[in-house]
């Protein structure tokens, strides 16, 4: 997805939520806060999570219904918007404190967005293809720290059934053994696994 | 489940559903933001759509699989099911939710 689009979602979002809210994202698309290079996976996505929570159901209805997959606004547009509730996505603990601002082109602010190591707890807690390869591409780019990211993930340990975080990172292992099996990121998450688990 | 219902149309109207699919995605891809590395999904899809046969097409919308889950993230199928289809199924998913 191109930020121009993400802004878009945005502002279709803000018509639906009170005049003041600012929309939270929680997905992939969250990372534009944090960079302009963002890597591949949220580039080729075409949808962006907006978590609405606190009694928002009514809401996160309109958003799934007007501007959501397989929408009318969706046919037109080739991307769309997902209206999450808290029971959806596993965040770590004390993320609504590190929400990260979102601005438009001229400096408005238009949103809050996870901050990126919270991003990243969420991912590894999802543990689908393109969450592990999006923590792959934001290891080899530098725009995460794997140190920094091992201390975020423990904030999803427990908020998980057993084992299912072993076998998340058992799969993020498993995909950077296939490109990078002996660098320092494979080898602090081998470390940080045994020690962990 | 809105994948599903889709699989479940095919069965009896597969040629307009894939024929809808594949004008969506020409019409995608012609924008000039669906460049690079956003058209990379849709460029699989067409292949898939011009490729596959529709059982095959309906296999891979509906499985539960994590090569399903990625190319349905990135679906041409819209433009299929009615706004009061998809109402339904959001109606059902909510009440699955809330047992």
């Amino acid at each position: 997805m191109q930020k121009s689009y993400l802004f878009d979602l945005i502002s279709v979002v803000r018509g639906i939520l009170d005049e003041n809210e600012l929309p939270v994202i929680v997905g992939s698309q969250s990372i534009f806060a944090q960079t302009e290079d963002p890597p591949r996976v949220v580039r080729e996505s075409r949808e962006c999570d907006f978590l609405l929570f606190g009694g928002k159901s009514v809401e996160r209805d309109r958003i799934n219904s007007d501007y959501g997959v397989f929408s009318p606004f969706a046919d037109e547009k080739g991307y769309y918007a997902d209206a999450l509730g808290l029971a959806s996505v596993v965040l770590p603990t004390g993320w609504e404190d590190r929400l990260i601002p979102l601005h438009d082109s001229e400096g408005k602010l238009v949103a809050r967005c996870l901050d990126r190591y919270d991003l990243a707890a969420s991912k590894i807690a999802a543990g689908r293809p393109k969450d592990i390869e999006f923590l792959a591409d934001a290891f080899e780019s530098g725009l995460l720290s794997v140190d920094d990211f091992l201390g975020r993930a423990l904030l999803v340990k427990d908020k998980l059934e057993n084992d299912a975080l072993l076998e998340r990172f058992e799969r993020l292992l498993k995909h950077l053994n296939s490109s990078t099996p002996s660098s320092e990121s494979v080898n602090a998450i081998r470390d940080f696994v045994k020690q962990t688990f | 489940m809105l994948h599903r219902a889709v699989a479940d149309k095919m069965l009896t109207d597969g040629e307009r559903i894939v024929e809808k699919a594949k004008d969506n995605l020409e019409r995608w891809l012609n924008k000039p933001d669906f460049t690079g590395q956003g058209s990379i999904a849709l460029e699989e899809w067409q292949d898939i759509l011009e490729n596959l046969s529709h059982s095959e097409i309906r296999k891979i919308i509906s499985e539960a699989t994590d090569e399903g889950q990625r190319l349905r993230s990135s679906s041409p199928f819209t433009g299929i099911l009615t706004q009061e289809e998809r109402k339904e199924i959001y109606d059902a998913c909510a009440k699955i939710v809330s047992v």
